[in-house]
């Protein structure tokens, strides 16, 4: 088996259905970060406050896990559509939880196939690539496991204001607001963590290569 | 970096336009600014791990939302959101009124010993009565949710009402003398708010206001046992020195006072006594810097009422008022235009607080002063001669000139990180100016000019200033080594010439601004280790 890390997630899955733990294991392992910064950014664009989505995070891959054999997908656009579908189910109980009303919605089960929809319904498309060729669809999946990996290695504060500018879509007067700092304060900051996180998916980006 | 302004607007409003969901032309940008790709690869992938909207509220969409129960209440429309929880206005079924529910976050009551706190804390708080002190009705748990209910008051709070508008000055001294007496109410009744902010003041219709949220904030904010990230838990640009470097069994009324003292300061000035761009460099001005005066950002601050805002917020607790009354008192004096308790402060504590608002200034002042002095001295006993003297005085003219407008531009924030080296650059070319041209160069004892220019620089806490004082004193040193040895031939005689001793001086100034480097680096770690906002 290869170590590349992330090529190759379809293989992961393949192997990792055929009952390899290791592999699964893998799987699990690459998407932890994708889902703790997705979880985060879902949670608190809807709170509109500072939260710990750790728990929902760790119920994520624990069903993720438990219902493995149900995922009928191969690639990993179907993979991560499958783990977000099954996060945003837990953000809404989170949500739903935390505004008092304790009334559990049945768990409905994730379809096994058809995961198609997922990407329509998820918007993993991208704004600026409107009619994303295969390769480019591939591509950019590659992109958004680099992308939340390399933002897991930042700083905190590095990650706080990319996550409320970028991923909570809040304007800069709101992100000082919350980070208590001033609106020019954030403003470098971001920049910073900007020029940060592509370097850090610089290095993700040759680890693979080095790797592969 | 000086193109960094322009490269944020460019970012930011590609990133606007991503969101707003539109096809921002990414071709057309990079033929202008080549530079970006990587930067707008980055901002594309982060928007499409953005969770659309939609995602959450479609999955919610099927719980009916409105009314409901939650045990005898009616949970109406959410009103609020803090990091304690969430704000409901609801009905109370069986009262039939209308009542606000606070939600307390299941993590912020983690422990058995947390949810004891809480509730002893709500119900000392529940036992309280005052016309402008939110009443608080019930503490109670349902179906494990934790939550206290309480009067609703319709209308917004004060710091809404501020960022809509600035207040009358009559209105802001009746509202602060009104809330000053409902906390003397709960110090009297042995409760200390400890998080007095303008967001934690509601106004009503006729524009009353009423005290909310005091006590809790003890409960949820660490004590001891707490995580170290507790310490500047909460909100610093309102919180007392004491409270701020949380030393919690100093905090006491005087708090309160202190943060009264910075809601009037809002009020008066539109801003909070301190607001720095990360949490440390906020914490130490709280901790060892005066703020500006209230009449320095508006004019039309009356002078009794800036007196009486910065009492409240010396550094000192025994500094401030003695009492919320007093200052309701001192506040009503100054409504009769009768002569007011507060004493302007003496020419000393005015000096002291002046070093503290200007360290930078002072230090410089009070070096060239002593210089001065000791050259007066020589002066006087005839040992220097009248032409000298001269020279002398010009230049320490000079010098404190320089300063002076050095602390205005370094008073701007944009400005302030560029007047900063400026400033730097300036002392180390006028040192020199000194040595070669007053003094005898590298063989003068003034070199101990350098050493202090780079301990100095330490106090503005960033480890490149110090860096580059650091390279601008060698090079301003070799410059005095090479005089010394080119045209100072008849200093050669007299002192020693060996190269060694100034390779010893150059190396000590290597080492010391490694030293203060590393400290502030240390520094700075720190502040990001106690920076982190909590979870």
């Amino acid at each position: 088996m290869s170590d590349s890390r992330f090529e190759n997630v379809a293989e992961l899955i393949a192997e990792a259905r055929q009952g390899d733990a290791v592999c699964r294991d893998k799987l699990f392992g690459l998407c932890r970060s994708y889902l703790e910064i997705v979880a985060r950014a879902q949670v608190e664009t809807w709170l509109r406050a500072k939260v710990d989505a750790s728990d929902i995070v760790q119920e994520t891959m624990m069903e993720a896990f438990r219902d493995f054999e149900h995922f009928g997908g191969k690639s990993e656009q179907e993979w991560l559509g499958w783990l977000r579908r099954i996060l945003a189910h837990n953000v809404a109980d989170f949500v739903r939880r935390y505004r008092g009303t304790a009334k559990r919605q049945a768990r409905r089960e994730v379809p096994i196939r058809g995961a198609r929809d997922s990407t329509a319904a998820f918007g993993v498309a991208e704004p600026a690539a409107p009619c994303a060729t295969p390769s480019q669809a591939y591509l950019q999946i590659d992109t958004e496991l680099r992308v939340t990996a390399a933002l897991a290695t930042l700083p905190d504060d590095y990650q706080e204001v990319i996550v409320l500018r970028n991923l909570e879509r809040l304007p800069f007067n709101e992100v000082a607001q919350r980070m208590e700092r001033t609106r020019p304060a954030v403003q470098m900051l971001w920049m910073r963590a900007i020029k940060k996180l592509q370097e850090a998916m610089g290095e993700e980006g040759e680890r693979i290569t080095d790797e592969g | 970096m000086k193109d960094d302004p322009q490269r944020l607007d460019l970012l930011d409003d590609y990133l606007m336009q991503l969101q707003a969901g539109l096809r921002p032309d990414r071709a057309a940008l990079l033929r202008e600014h080549p530079e970006l790709a990587s930067s707008l690869k980055c901002i594309e992938a982060l928007e499409g791990l953005a969770p659309p909207a939609a995602e959450i509220d479609s999955l919610l969409a099927d719980v009916p939302e409105m009314p409901r129960n939650f045990g005898p209440y009616e949970l109406l429309e959410e009103v609020g959101r803090g990091g304690m929880g969430v704000v409901y206005k609801a009905r109370q079924i069986d009262l039939d009124r209308v009542v606000a529910i606070k939600m307390i976050l299941a993590s912020h009551l983690a422990s058995p010993e947390h949810i004891r706190r809480f509730q002893i804390e709500a119900r000392a708080a529940a036992r309280l009565r005052h016309s402008n002190i939110v009443h608080i009705h019930e503490v109670g748990q349902c179906h494990g949710q934790h939550y206290f209910t309480m009067e609703h008051i319709e209308g917004e709070s004060l710091a809404e009402r501020l960022a809509r508008q600035p207040l009358a000055v009559e209105e802001i001294v009746r509202l602060v003398s009104t809330v000053a007496r409902a906390v003397e109410h709960l110090h009297s009744q042995g409760i200390v708010h400890r998080d007095l902010k303008p967001s934690n003041i509601l106004l009503d219709c006729e524009n009353q206001p009423y005290v909310t949220d005091f006590g809790l904030a003890k409960v949820f904010t660490p004590g001891s046992e707490a995580t170290a990230t507790g310490v500047i838990a909460g909100t610093p640009s309102y919180m007392a020195p004491e409270q701020a470097a949380g030393r919690n069994a100093e905090v006491g009324p005087a708090a309160d006072i202190y943060s009264l003292g910075a809601i009037l300061y809002e009020l008066l000035t539109g801003e909070p006594p301190f607001r720095r761009e990360s949490p440390l460099d906020t914490l130490l001005d709280i901790l060892s810097r005066e703020p500006r005066l209230p009449r320095e950002i508006n004019a039309r601050v009356p002078r009794g009422l800036e007196l009486i805002c910065m009492k409240c917020l010396s550094k000192s607790p025994t500094d401030r008022y003695a009492s919320a009354a007093a200052l309701a008192d001192d506040l009503e004096r100054y409504v009769q235009g009768e002569p007011l308790a507060v004493r302007p402060p003496h020419l000393g504590q005015r000096i002291y607080q002046w070093v503290r608002r200007q360290p930078a200034l002072a230090s410089r002042l009070g070096a060239l002063g002593v210089f001065y002095l000791v050259e007066i001295g020589n002066y006087h006993y005839g040992t220097v001669d009248w032409a000298f003297h001269l020279r002398i005085t010009s230049l320490a003219a000079a010098w404190a000139l320089v300063s002076i407008v050095c602390q205005q531009f370094v008073g701007y924030q944009r400005l302030a990180v560029p007047a900063r080296f400026v400033w730097g650059m300036l002392d180390s070319i006028l040192l020199l100016i000194v040595l070669l041209f007053v003094a005898d160069g590298a063989a003068s004892a003034l070199i101990v000019g350098y050493p202090l220019l780079i301990a100095g620089s330490g106090l503005w806490f960033h480890v490149r200033f110090v860096g580059v004082m650091t390279v601008l004193s060698l090079i301003s040193y070799g410059i005095l080594v090479v005089d010394f040895y080119c045209w100072r031939l008849n200093l050669q005689d007299h002192f020693d010439t060996s190269y060694a001793r100034h390779i010893l001086f150059a190396l000590s100034l290597i080492v010391l601004g490694a030293i203060v480097a590393g400290l502030v680096q240390r520094l700075r770690m720190l502040s990001n280790f106690y920076g982190r906002p909590l979870p």
